[in-house]
C-alpha cells in the first residue's frame, strides 16, 4: 500500500482493535493509533522494510511499551526453553464460551493478549508473530501455552472439546 | 454458546471499532500529509543541492580565499600603517647602489624595479623594517619635483609566507588593494616581493 492510498476503514478498525488489545481502553487505543499514523505519514518513503500495517503496529507497540515502562506496568516476559517444542497449533483446538473468553481476557497480560490478537485477528502463525514482535519463536509458543492453560483453568476444555484440547 | 477460541476472540473484539467521527479525523491526517508532502517534494532537491554547495564552499573554497585575501590584506595593512607613520629615514639617497651598500644585514639584495621605473619614481632613501615577520627594506620614493613621498617595501619572496603572488616576469598583473583609503600595489619581481603605496594620491 502506498501512502497516497492510506488505510481503508477495515484496516483502521483492525489497527484500533490492536490498540485496544494493548491498552484495554478505547480512548488510549485511539490516541495510540493516531500517534502511530502521524509517525507513519511523516516517515521517509521506503524508510521501513516491514509492511505499512506492520510498521504502524510496531510503532503503536513501541509507544505503548515506552509509556508503560515509565509507570512500571509492563510485565516482564517469561520464557521457558522447555516449551519450544509445543505444537504451533496449540490454540487451534481450544473451544470456549464467549462469556468465559471475556472473563479470561481480563486475566491475560498484555503480551498474551497481543499474541492472541495476531493469531486470531490477523491469522498469523507462531513464526510470523515472532517476527512481528522481534522475539524468538519459543517465546511466542510459551505465551500460547500459557494462554491455553488459562483457558483450561476456567473452562473444562477437555470435556468441552471431547479431549481435543489436551 | 461454545465456539473455537479464534472465533470467540474475533467476536469479542468486533464491537470495538472507530466511530465515523474518529475515522474521518484519521483519514484527514492523510490529506494533511499530502499537502505537506507536496511542498516537501518541491523543496527537498533544492535544499540538498544548496547544502552540498555550501559544504563545498565552506570546506574547500573559503579557506583558500581566506588565505589569499588574508595575506594580501595583512601586507597592505602593515605597509599603510608604516607609510602613515613615516618614520625617519636611516639613509637618504637616490642611488640604488648606495641603498645596497647600506642594507648589508638583509638576506637579500635590494633591487630596482621595472614597474617603479615605469611609474617615474625616484629613490629618496630607506630604513630597515620587516614585513610579516620577514626582514625588509622600507624605501621612500617620489615623483621628481614633488614633495609627496610613497613607501616601497622590498623583501625576499617566500612562497610559504606570502602564498601565490603575481609575478611581473610571468606577465601577471599586480594586486591592488585599498587599506585605510590608501591603495597598495603588491607584486613579485626579481625574486623579491614589492609593496608600493599608490602614486595617484601624491
Amino acid at each position: 500500500m502506498s501512502k497516497d492510498d492510506f488505510f481503508d476503514r477495515t484496516e483502521l478498525n483492525n489497527l484500533y482493535r490492536y490498540g485496544y488489545t494493548l491498552c484495554g481502553n478505547q480512548d488510549d487505543a485511539y490516541d495510540l493509533l493516531q500517534y502511530a499514523l502521524e509517525k507513519y505519514l511523516l516517515k521517509p518513503a521506503g524508510g521501513a522494510n516491514a509492511s505499512d500495517i506492520s510498521y504502524v503496529q510496531t510503532t503503536m507497540r513501541n509507544r505503548f511499551i515506552d509509556g508503560y515502562r515509565k509507570s512500571r506496568r509492563y510485565p516482564e516476559d517469561e520464557y521457558d526453553d522447555s516449551l519450544v517444542s509445543i505444537d504451533k497449533k496449540t490454540l487451534e483446538d481450544v473451544v470456549v464460551e464467549q462469556l468465559d473468553l471475556e472473563i479470561v481476557w481480563k486475566d491475560l497480560n498484555i503480551m498474551e493478549r497481543e499474541v492472541l490478537y495476531y493469531w486470531a485477528i490477523q491469522g498469523m502463525t507462531a513464526q510470523e508473530i515472532a517476527e512481528q514482535l522481534d522475539v524468538p519463536r519459543g517465546t511466542v509458543l510459551s505465551r500460547l501455552y500459557r494462554i491455553r492453560k488459562k483457558f483450561g483453568s476456567t473452562t473444562d476444555i477437555d470435556e468441552l472439546s471431547g479431549g481435543r484440547g489436551s | 454458546m461454545i465456539k473455537p477460541l479464534k472465533q470467540s476472540v474475533q467476536d469479542y473484539l468486533e464491537p470495538y471499532s472507530l466511530s465515523d467521527d474518529q475515522l474521518n479525523r484519521l483519514e484527514s491526517l492523510s490529506e494533511q500529509h499530502k499537502s505537506v508532502k507536496r511542498h516537501r517534494v518541491s523543496i527537498y532537491p533544492l535544499a540538498m543541492v544548496g547544502a552540498v554547495a555550501v559544504f563545498l564552499f565552506v570546506f574547500f573554497l573559503t579557506p583558500y580565499l581566506q588565505v589569499q585575501s588574508g595575506i594580501q590584506e595583512k601586507i597592505a595593512m602593515e605597509v599603510v600603517a608604516n607609510h602613515i607613520k613615516l618614520k625617519p629615514l636611516e639613509i637618504e639617497t637616490s642611488s640604488i647602489e648606495e641603498i645596497r651598500r647600506y642594507f648589508k644585514k638583509l638576506d637579500f639584495v635590494p633591487a630596482s624595479s621595472q614597474l617603479v621605473s615605469q611609474l617615474g619614481l625616484e629613490l629618496v632613501g630607506g630604513r630597515y623594517c620587516s614585513l610579516q615577520g620577514n626582514i625588509a627594506a622600507q624605501l621612500r620614493v617620489r615623483k621628481p619635483g614633488t614633495n609627496g613621498v610613497q613607501t616601497l617595501y622590498q623583501t625576499e619572496y617566500r612562497k610559504n609566507v606570502f602564498e601565490d603572488m603575481p609575478t611581473l616576469e610571468d606577465g601577471d598583473k599586480p594586486i591592488e588593494i585599498y587599506v585605510k583609503g590608501v591603495k597598495v600595489i603588491i607584486w613579485v619581481e626579481k625574486g623579491l616581493l614589492f609593496a608600493l603605496t599608490d602614486i595617484t594620491d601624491m
